[in-house]
C-alpha cells in the first residue's frame, strides 16, 4: 500500500491496482457485462470506485485540516508579532480568514454528513451494478467454500493478521485506505473478514466487496480534497502581505473554501473587493522545492540566513512566491512583480512596490 | 536524536483516544455499514505492526490480546484498527529509546478506548523488535 501523494495520485492507477489485486484472490472471472460474454471486472471496479469517489467529492478531514490551519496560523501570527510592535496581528486579514475557516470546518463537515447514510449508498451502488453486470452474486474469495465449512465467529482473523496481512498490504499497489476506524482494503476483502461479514452480519460477499472498493474511492477523493485545501490554505497565507485593507486582499479561487466560509451565516464573508486568483495559474518557485510554510518555520527555528524569499503578486493576476535569484529572471519569464513582502534574516518583513519610474522594486 | 518530551506522547495518546472514540460514530463513513449486529467476542487476536520512528529506525510490534464482551462490528473494527494506528502514530513520534514508554502509553490508551466501548481488553503479550 502507498501513502497518499497528491502529486502522484491517479484514479486509473488505483482502479488497475484494485483489479490486479482482486483477480488473484477472488473469482472475478464470473463477472460479465450484461448482454455480452465479455469479462466486466474492470468496468465493475471502475463503476464502484467512481461511485465512491463522486460521493466523497466534498469530503474533508476536519482534524488533519484544522491541524494544518493551526500551524499556518501560528507561524504567521508569530511573524506578525515580531514586527511593528505586534500591532499587525490585531487587524491582519489573513489571520482573520484562517481563524474563520478553522471555526467553520466542523460545521461544514456536519452539514455534508447530515443526510449521509453509508448503507443506503452501498445498497444503491449494488442495485445499480446488478443492472449492468451478470454473475455478481457468485463473487467470492478463492477457497471460500472450504474456509466457511466449519466456520465460527472471528475464526481465521488471528492467523490472517499473523501470516498474510503484511504480505497482502505490501502487494496492494494503491493508496492505504485504512483509518483509525476501518481496515485497509486488503483486510476488508480477506477471507476471514468476508466470511464474518457474510455469516455473522448477514452481508453477502458482493456487498462487502462493494463497500471496500467504494471506500477506496471515498478515501481517494477525501485525501485529494485535503491536499488541495492544505495547498490553498498555504496560498492564502503566502499571497497576502499584511493588510487591513480589504480592497487589496488576494485569495486563491476555490469552491471548497467558499463552501466552508459560507456554511455559517454568521461567518466572515469574503471582502467585496477581494481579488480571486486561479491557483492553477500560479507559479511557485522555491529554491529548496519544499513547502513554503516549512521554509518559514525553518527560518524561525534556525535563523539560517536563507530568508531571501519574496512574496509577490504579479501584475497579470498570476501570483508567485519567488526566490531572490528568480527575481531577476522574472522579466525574462514574462512576469512583472508589482508588489512583494520580503522576509529578511532577522525575521523582519519589508514591503516592496514596483516603481515604474525607476523600473525597480522599492520599499514603502 | 533528542528524546521527545514525555508530555508530547501523553498529548498524542489523549488526542488519539479521543479520535478513536469519535471515529466509532463516523465508522459508517469509512467502510462499515450502519446496520451491524453486536456480538460476543471473547477470543484472542494478534497483530504485527511495522512502523518507523521519527529518526527513521524501523520497528516491528507484535501484540497478542484478548477481547471479552459484546461489540458491534463497527466498534470491533474501530478497536482493532486503533491498535495498529496508535502504535504507528506513537512510533513515528518517538525514537527507539522511547520504546518502553511507547508501549506503556499504547496499552493505557487502548485500555481507555476498550473501557469506553464496554469490553475488557487483556494484554497477553506486547513486544517489539
Amino acid at each position: 500500500m502507498k501513502k497518499f501523494n497528491a502529486n502522484t495520485f491517479n484514479k486509473d492507477s488505483e482502479i488497475s491496482a484494485i483489479v490486479n489485486f482482486l483477480v488473484d484472490r477472488w473469482n472475478m472471472d464470473v463477472v460479465t457485462l450484461k448482454g455480452t460474454s465479455n469479462n466486466g471486472v474492470m468496468e465493475f471496479v471502475e463503476k464502484v470506485y467512481n461511485a465512491g469517489f463522486d460521493a466523497a467529492s466534498k469530503w474533508i478531514d476536519r482534524y488533519a485540516l484544522n491541524s494544518h490551519l493551526y500551524d499556518v496560523y501560528t507561524i504567521r501570527r508569530r511573524l506578525l508579532l515580531k514586527n511593528e510592535n505586534g500591532e499587525f496581528v490585531h487587524n491582519d486579514v489573513v489571520l482573520m480568514y484562517l481563524y474563520n475557516i478553522m471555526m467553520n470546518i466542523s460545521d461544514y463537515v456536519d452539514s455534508i454528513f447530515h443526510d449521509w447514510d453509508y448503507s443506503d449508498f452501498i445498497n444503491l451502488v449494488q442495485k445499480d451494478c446488478k443492472v449492468k453486470f451478470n454473475g455478481l452474486t457468485k463473487l467470492k474469495p478463492n477457497t471460500y467454500k472450504e474456509f466457511t465449512k466449519d466456520y465460527s465467529a472471528f475464526s481465521g482473523m488471528e492467523e490472517y493478521a499473523d501470516s498474510q496481512q503484511q504480505i497482502d498490504e505490501d502487494e496492494f499497489d494503491a493508496v492505504d485506505s485504512g483509518t483509525a476506524s476501518s481496515f485497509s482494503f486488503p483486510v476488508q476483502i480477506s477471507l476471514p473478514h468476508v466470511a464474518y461479514d457474510d455469516i455473522h452480519q448477514g452481508r453477502h460477499p458482493l456487498y462487502t466487496l462493494i463497500c471496500a472498493i467504494a471506500t477506496q474511492g471515498m478515501v481517494g477523493a477525501q485525501k485529494s480534497n485535503d491536499a488541495e485545501l492544505k495547498h490553498l490554505i498555504s496560498l492564502i497565507d503566502i499571497l497576502q502581505e499584511h493588510t487591513d485593507d480589504s480592497s487589496r486582499c488576494v485569495f486563491p479561487k476555490s469552491d471548497l473554501i467558499e463552501a466552508i466560509i459560507r456554511c455559517r451565516p454568521t461567518g466572515v464573508p469574503f471582502p467585496e473587493n477581494a481579488t480571486f486568483v486561479d491557483p492553477d495559474k500560479m507559479i511557485i518557485c522555491s529554491s529548496d522545492e519544499i513547502d513554503v510554510e516549512c521554509d518559514l518555520e525553518l527560518l524561525q527555528q534556525e535563523n539560517t540566513g536563507k530568508a531571501d524569499k519574496v512574496l509577490a503578486k504579479l501584475k497579470n493576476d498570476h501570483s508567485v512566491v519567488i526566490h531572490n535569484k528568480w527575481l531577476e529572471q522574472s522579466n525574462e519569464l514574462g512576469y512583472k512583480v508589482t508588489c512583494a513582502v520580503v522576509e529578511y534574516n532577522d525575521n523582519k518583513l519589508a514591503k516592496l512596490r514596483f516603481n515604474p519610474e525607476t523600473d525597480s522594486m522599492e520599499t514603502y | 536524536m533528542k528524546l521527545k518530551p514525555y508530555t508530547i506522547l501523553l498529548g498524542l495518546v489523549a488526542t488519539f483516544v479521543f479520535l478513536g472514540y469519535f471515529s466509532i460514530h463516523q465508522a459508517s463513513n469509512y467502510g462499515v455499514a450502519l446496520e451491524n449486529t453486536p456480538q460476543q467476542v471473547n477470543r484472542v487476536f494478534s497483530d504485527t505492526v511495522t512502523a518507523k520512528h521519527s529518526d527513521g529506525t524501523p520497528i516491528t510490534y507484535n501484540v497478542k490480546y484478548r477481547i471479552d464482551g459484546t461489540l458491534s462490528q463497527s466498534n470491533f473494527v474501530s478497536l482493532k484498527s486503533n491498535i495498529r494506528y496508535t502504535l504507528q502514530m506513537l512510533a513515528s513520534n518517538s525514537t527507539e529509546f522511547d520504546d518502553k514508554t511507547v508501549l506503556d502509553e499504547f496499552k493505557k490508551s487502548l485500555n481507555t478506548l476498550s473501557n469506553m466501548m464496554g469490553v475488557k481488553l487483556t494484554w497477553i503479550s506486547v513486544g517489539y523488535y
